[in-house]
């Protein structure tokens, strides 16, 4: 009887200490831990048991959880006009099957293209530290992309083995091999006082209350902070923070002929506590809306010109990110795929995956010899200004060289890759950067810090004599000078008559917001606006009049390439895009480029009603 | 005696007016939509093409959404919102820039909807900026729309509906002072624990793949005005609940279930008792689902039960009585000309009410005090006793129905057209469930069919109201039962659609139940999503029809949730 109530005693106090441990473990685990847990589990099972009957079990197995909390607000001439703060929670899965030389990827049929492929149901992940939460959500996305994967490797292979494709694409793998890697960069927890991110916005959008004649303005102040935690099953972990802090400045205008004009500043930063004090802001607000005031009165061009231009300041940075990275055959490597079908190309072929033609000039000048272009990766500022395209690991788990030169002396030697092997480039750069795609982090091909350099190198005043130089020995009575160029992400009201339809398959820069005409005689500016640069291509950057002895940091976000055909849509208060920096120098003259008139824009109406702003003015 | 009354009711009135006067002429941002209206109205009339009605609608939005997955919390979001929508009309009443344009692309280019945000804050000026370019924006696609449809009416055939385009009201003066979500005691993190507990039920049950529970609690606040003269300013809440499982049957149909509570606030869904029994409930059926046999293509007899009722009414009939759809040469016009006509069983009487909040003790999300062209929302007797009296009018007018009663109605962001209520189905000669059974297993008897079925639960539904395709419903079941004729028990069955036509579909309705269902739902058509209420009695239907319906043709997770 003793021994009965003896072994019930130590039974009870077994149990409780049981309960209690498993207490203690619930509440000191935090997501980070339960989240690298339910993925190394759930990649196990299926790594081991997920397989449809006959068919080809998984090699590959990857996930990627985004932790993040998205504050953002707006404001219009002074009035808060909406609040989101929320946390979010997502994850991304990818699986492969067959091998690293032949599996699903690279390969383009119907279902792929029209987005038929996904399962008709997810399960969000879960808010709290939940280890079974966070499992059925990648279960049953595991579950979606294993039977697409499956279902595009027979495909493909089946396509491959009725065409006749030549030896070299048959060898070349659809996916590069990199080492293991096992990485934790802790980060503290942002905080920021929302209370001073409201003040600060609104006091920035109520600039625009003394510019009557802007017709729409607003400020959008986005913090987006985020761990981003990724396992795969080739042993490579790494949890990295990424916070990206945006304060958007935009405001529309009319022109006396009814053109719509519009401008917009995107301050970039990677912390809140980078945001300059508000009275630096406020006057670089002002600054903008007064130009674009001038703007309404400035003359629209109507000759044509073929000469020397200038693009100085964001415009070079903004020249460079177009030319040398959204161009499809920029610096980004690209992969022609196996396509299903012929008929696929005729009808759709701008909308597939294309290989880069620029790599087949590998070794070959393609820029002037004054220039070299490399990707760096050795600093997260640059003379005090932060870099926000800089990572430590990319979204594969590769890290990238301190510099990767891409041409050197205007010679090409290699482009940014990921795990996407192509002809001339079979291993990853490491530039499968982090991008925000609908508040979750996803990866993109995409080029983080870029910087251009030249060996040659002139005073400002001095460029803007060559520029002056060169216009008089075409004959002109003027050059013209860029000071500002439409970004396609900037996410502004407006912007679509400034930047060129992303459905015709032809690379075209965007339209400047702000271009001047310097005249030969004196060196007068005079504003002018309608115009567009019709020939500015990385072809341009062969004929160089001469670069500025000063370098300058442009932050941008861009598009990069993804797997998927149609890439990010930009939406038009939301932050998408991968953070991309480029450190390029102050001014840039070209020879000889085509500025026209831009007969494409339609004119409005001058309004029946003059704007609240102007009334009793 | 008379004069007394008579007396009696001016004082109220002026009572009212006098209230409406204090409290609306201290609401800032009714001030700044009157006064923008009244400055652009002044140079809009004078335009080429002139203005002759301008309105302003915001729809000041505060809510909470809720999600929670299998026990755990997916998401809770606050939200605050106004959003505007902005209506001109140019031309004139007989013919504006709303008349349909017959026959032209442009429909499939131009949108009804344009989602403007405009602050919270009640500042003058920044709100009139936006008023302003908005009105602007809604001035030229109104003037380039008037020369097409004056284009339109010259070239095409005489238009078979003679009435105008628009109707003279007066001016109406409303004013409800604001509520806010805080008002009602709305406690997130309670909230979030009790839809965590209803959604962990569904935890320990393998063959449920998503278990969900949600809450969406909405204070609704919309201010309404028009150069006319007409000021409303009225409060609308609405609280959703809904449990929702999905098992996947073997051959890859995937049946979810689910169900659905509706309150003006919080406070009126049920208790956590009810709750959980429910999802115990719904989980229990959507596993015995996996296994149900699946049916062939039928027709026969069947009984609906009173939510099933609620949506077949919505989308054979009420979609069919919306009076501006009636206009459109398009409109396939099932009921236009059956005015006074028998259109339906005698017994039947079919009613949108949106003045009313609750029906039999149940609320209503079909409610509203005023629709959003202004007009005070009216009971409506669309069938009495079988015959077809009347139709859900806006401002527009059809041949014969010259008035509105105050059914349009549109999500914020669209513009306008006639809706259903609160669709309320009566009956002269209520018969019990289990009359209606046996009327079920007699007809079936009669037909030598060996079962007939019995819809428990459905999920919604669509119809086809045009003439291009052909004029037919489809109401999405849920949860179907064969009831056999000799005495073997009901026998949950899958994979069928409730299909037909209308017209064909009403002559079948034999008799109703003598209980009222409650189908709180979101109506989506040309003026987006609008809250519908549909009170129906259970029917018993001579002859239905069933097709198969549309299942994935994917296999369920390899893998066993974990």
């Amino acid at each position: 009887m003793k021994n009965i109530r003896k072994y019930i005693i130590v039974s009870a106090l077994f149990m409780v200490a049981f309960a209690f441990l498993n207490l203690t473990y619930a509440q000191t685990e935090t997501f980070e831990d339960i989240a690298f847990r339910a993925m190394q589990d759930e990649m196990n099972r299926n790594m081991s048991e997920l397989r449809l009957d006959k068919l080809k079990s998984p090699y590959y197995l990857s996930y990627l959880i985004t932790d993040a909390n998205l504050y953002s607000i707006e404001a219009q001439l002074g009035a808060l006009v909406k609040v989101v703060d929320k946390p979010l929670r997502q994850q991304e899965t990818s699986v492969m099957v067959g091998s690293n030389q032949r599996n699903n990827l690279n390969f383009i049929n119907e279902n792929k293209l029209f987005g038929w492929y996904g399962g008709s149901f997810n399960i969000p992940l879960t808010l709290e530290n939940n280890y079974d939460a966070v499992r059925r959500s990648l279960w049953v996305e595991t579950d979606v992309k294993y039977k697409e994967a499956t279902e595009l490797i027979e495909a493909k292979l089946s396509a491959m083995n009725q065409q006749n494709i030549p030896a070299e694409e048959l060898n070349l793998a659809d996916f590069s091999a990199i080492p293991p890697l096992n990485k934790i960069i802790s980060s503290p927890k942002i905080n920021f006082d929302k209370a001073k991110i409201e003040t600060l916005t609104k006091t920035l959008s109520a600039v625009f209350s003394n510019y009557p004649h802007l017709t729409k303005s607003g400020v959008n102040t986005y913090i987006y902070t985020a761990d981003v935690l990724y396992a795969n099953s080739e042993a490579i972990t790494y949890k990295v923070p990424f916070s990206l802090v945006c304060v958007r400045v935009y405001a529309e205008a009319v022109a006396a002929d009814g053109e719509p004009l519009m401008d917009y500043i995107n301050f970039y930063f990677n912390a809140p506590e980078q945001i300059p004090a508000l009275d630096i802001l406020n006057q670089k607000v002002n600054q903008m809306a007064s130009l674009l005031t001038e703007l309404r009165s400035a003359p629209a061009i109507q000759e044509s010109y073929s000469g020397p231009v200038m693009f100085e300041g964001e415009a070079v940075g903004e020249i460079v990110a177009q030319c040398f990275v959204d161009n499809p055959n920029g610096l980004l490597a690209g992969r022609k795929p196996v396509v299903s079908s012929p008929m696929l190309l005729q009808r759709y072929g701008q909308y597939l995956p294309k290989e880069n033609n620029l790599e087949q000039l590998t070794d070959k000048k393609v820029i002037s010899r004054e220039l070299s272009v490399a990707a760096i990766h050795d600093k997260n500022s640059y003379n005090g200004t932060p870099l926000v395209g800089y990572y430590e690991i990319d979204a594969q788990g590769v890290v990238p060289a301190a510099k990767t030169v891409l041409i050197e002396d205007g010679v090409l030697k290699r482009l940014l890759t990921d795990r996407t092997p192509t002809m001339q480039n079979a291993n990853s750069s490491g530039h499968r950067v982090f991008a925000l795609s609908n508040g979750a982090m996803t990866g993109a091909l995409g080029s983080g810090i870029i910087e251009l350099t030249s060996v040659e190198t002139k005073g400002y005043a001095a460029l803007k004599e060559a520029l002056i130089a060169a216009a008089k020995e075409e004959d002109y009575e003027y050059a013209y000078i860029v000071r500002k160029m439409a970004n396609p992400m900037a996410g502004v009201p407006g912007l679509s008559t400034f930047v060129p339809s992303s459905n015709t398959g032809i690379f075209t820069v965007s339209r400047p917001i702000y271009i001047y005409r310097i005249s030969v005689k004196d060196g007068k500016e005079e504003l002018v606006r309608s115009a567009k640069i019709a020939d500015l291509s990385l072809k341009s950057f062969k004929r160089i009049v001469g670069v500025a002895d000063t370098q300058e940091v442009y932050n941008t976000l861009q598009k990069g390439k993804q797997d998927g055909l149609f890439g990010y849509a930009t939406s038009q208060f939301s932050l998408v895009g991968a953070p991309a920096s480029f450190i390029v120098p102050k001014a840039i003259v070209f020879q000889e480029l085509e500025v026209e008139k831009d007969k494409d824009i339609v004119l409005k109406k001058e309004t029946i009603v003059p704007s609240p702003l102007l009334s009793g003015k | 005696m008379k004069r007394k009354l008579l007396l009696g009711v001016i004082v109220v009135c002026f009572t009212a007016i006098a209230s409406y006067a204090q409290t609306a002429s201290q609401d800032e941002l009714l001030k700044i939509l009157k006064s923008e209206i009244d400055r652009g109205m002044a140079l809009y009339q004078k335009a080429d093409i002139p203005v002759y009605l301008i309105s302003y609608r915001i729809d000041e939005l505060e809510s909470h959404y809720i999600a929670t997955s299998f026990g755990t919390l997916t998401g809770s979001n606050p939200n605050k919102e106004r959003v505007l929508t902005v209506q001109v009309r140019v031309g004139d009443k007989d013919l504006d820039n709303f008349r349909e344009l017959r026959d032209d692309a442009s429909a499939y280019t131009s949108s009804r909807y344009t989602r403007i945000n405009i602050p919270t804050d009640n500042d003058p000026k920044a709100i009139a900026l936006v008023l302003w370019e908005a009105t602007e924006k809604a001035y030229r696609d109104a003037a380039l729309r008037y020369e097409k449809v004056k284009a339109n009416v010259a070239v095409k055939v005489e238009a078979e509906d003679k009435a105008p385009d628009y109707t003279d009201i007066s001016p109406v003066q409303y004013y409800e002072k604001p509520v806010k979500m805080s008002d009602f005691k709305f406690d997130v993190k309670e909230w979030e624990n009790r839809l965590k507990k209803y959604s962990a039920e569904f935890s320990e049950i393998k063959d449920i793949l998503d278990g969900e529970s949600t809450l969406r609690f909405l204070v609704e606040r919309k201010y309404f005005v028009t150069n006319e003269g007409t000021s409303i300013v009225q409060n609308n809440t609405y609280c959703h609940l809904f449990l929702s499982v999905m098992t996947q049957a073997d051959d890859g149909m995937e049946l979810p279930l689910y169900q659905s509570y509706f309150g003006h606030s919080p406070h009126d869904l049920p208790n956590d008792n009810i709750m959980i029994r429910d999802a115990q409930e719904i989980a229990k059926t959507a596993v015995a689902m996996k296994t149900a046999p699946v049916v062939d293509p039928y027709t026969g007899p069947a009984v609906l039960s009173e939510q099933a009722s609620g949506v077949f009414f919505h989308e054979i009939f009420g979609h069919r009585v919306e009076g501006l759809r009636l206009k459109s040469e398009s409109d396939g016009q099932t009921f236009k000309k059956k005015v006074d006509e028998l259109v339906l069983h005698k017994d039947f009487s079919v009613i949108f009410d949106p003045t009313i909040t609750t029906y039999k003790g149940t609320p209503l999300n079909g409610s509203f005090k005023y629709d959003d062209e202004g007009v005070k929302g009216e009971k409506v007797a669309v069938v009495d006793k079988g015959v077809l009296k009347n139709f859900l009018m806006t401002r527009t007018p059809i041949n014969n129905f010259p008035k509105s009663n105050g059914h349009a109605r549109a999500q914020a962001g669209y513009q306008p057209v006639s809706r259903q209520s609160n669709l309320i189905v009566e009956t002269e000669k209520p018969y019990t469930e289990a009359q209606l059974k046996e009327m079920l297993i007699e007809e079936a008897k009669k037909q030598g069919k060996e079962y007939g079925y019995l819809f428990a639960r459905v999920t919604g539904g669509f119809t086809t109201t045009g003439r291009f395709m052909p004029n037919s419903f489809n109401v999405t079941p849920l949860e179907v039962y064969r009831v056999f004729v000799d005495g073997r028990p009901d026998e949950l069955v899958r994979g069928v659609d409730l299909v037909g036509t209308p017209l064909a579909m009403f002559s079948q309705v034999e008799a109703a139940g003598d209980r009222p269902g409650n189908f709180a739902g979101t109506c989506g058509a040309e003026s987006g999503g609008v809250p519908a209420g549909c009170c129906s009695p259970a029917l018993f239907v001579k002859q239905i029809e069933m097709q198969k319906k549309d299942k994935s043709q994917n296999r369920p997770p390899i893998m066993e949730r974990p």
